[in-house]
């Protein structure tokens, strides 16, 4: 019954896109439902406010410019994660230099994140973001839509481009690192 | 002893005032809305600046053609000159002076 509504929802969604007198509609819908679990996971990638914002915005206007695009294969909300996903990794990749990996953020990334930590946030909630920085930016990404998203590993195949085996893989080494991080900082 | 990060939950360690995220959320998507909807306005503007940039380089083209054309020449008679005036130019200046100061006691008598 879930999946029925979730599926008219989409149906709805995209007959409105689809429409250039409805458009506008349908998109302002389309951001209501999925729009704060999209700015959260940017978020979670690029880790400041600011940078979160800009990142959101540019989401939205690709998904905008793309929507004649998007041919119903394949869940919509993986659609959508994959264009958040994606202008993420452009946003942390400009900050790079040239040769030089996203992974080398890490440090900038938890000094970012210590910087807008709140002074009642928790330490241990720091210290398992922490954890998450220090991992590479494919484990990371896998990583935070299985546990934080709680998408499946299909989804997640979908969203990344990556095989089933291979995120299940990187779901396990990321855990594994974690829980030494958590161990040797505690 | 340390928790397991499962117990940790998902609470991220920053937090956003109540409604922050919402009104970001609709702020973001009325700013996408008006950003397609001027680009599609600001398309003809751009063909018209292309156009006006074409016809400009056109008409420099065609100013630098045709400035560059040859002047139309006078026909001229080539001049002549005599073996004597030929022979006066080619003297060097100490040749000439000698023959200035020529004197009628260097000619032998025959």
């Amino acid at each position: 019954m879930k999946e029925m509504r979730i599926d008219n929802e989409r149906n709805n969604v995209l007959e409105m896109v689809t429409d250039p007198k409805r458009r506008d509609e349908g998109f302002r819908l389309l951001t209501k439902q999925y729009g704060e679990r999209l700015y959260w996971h940017i978020r979670r990638m690029v880790v400041g406010h600011d940078d979160a914002e800009d990142v959101l915005q540019e989401t939205f206007i690709k998904i905008l410019n793309h929507l004649s695009s998007y041919r119903g294969e394949g869940s919509l909300s993986a659609w959508l994660y994959r264009i958040a996903t994606n202008e993420a990794l452009h946003h942390l990749r400009r900050q790079t230099r040239i040769f030089q990996s996203i992974d080398s953020l890490a440090p900038a990334l938890v000094e970012k994140l210590e910087a807008e930590t709140a002074t009642d946030g928790k330490a241990v909630e720091l210290l398992f973001q922490k954890a998450l920085l220090t991992l590479p930016t494919q484990q990371r990404l896998a990583f935070n839509l299985r546990y934080y998203d709680e998408l499946s590993y299909a989804e997640i195949a979908e969203i990344s481009g990556k095989s089933v085996n291979t995120l299940k893989t990187n779901y396990h080494y990321a855990t594994e690192k974690i829980k030494e991080y958590l161990k040797e900082h505690s | 002893m340390m928790k397991d990060y499962k117990e940790i939950g998902k609470q991220m360690p920053f937090h956003e005032e109540e409604g922050y995220v919402e009104q970001l959320v609709e702020r973001t998507t009325e700013k996408a809305l008006a950003h397609t909807s001027t680009k599609g306005k600001t398309l003809p503007l751009r063909q018209w600046a292309a156009a006006a940039a074409i016809a400009l380089l056109l008409v420099m083209t065609g100013i630098w053609f045709f400035s560059s054309e040859d002047e139309p020449t006078i026909a001229v008679a080539p001049q002549t000159v005599s073996p004597l005036d030929q022979f006066l130019n080619e003297l060097s200046d100490e040749d000439a002076r000698q023959l200035t100061y020529y004197e009628l006691e260097e000619i032998p008598e025959y």
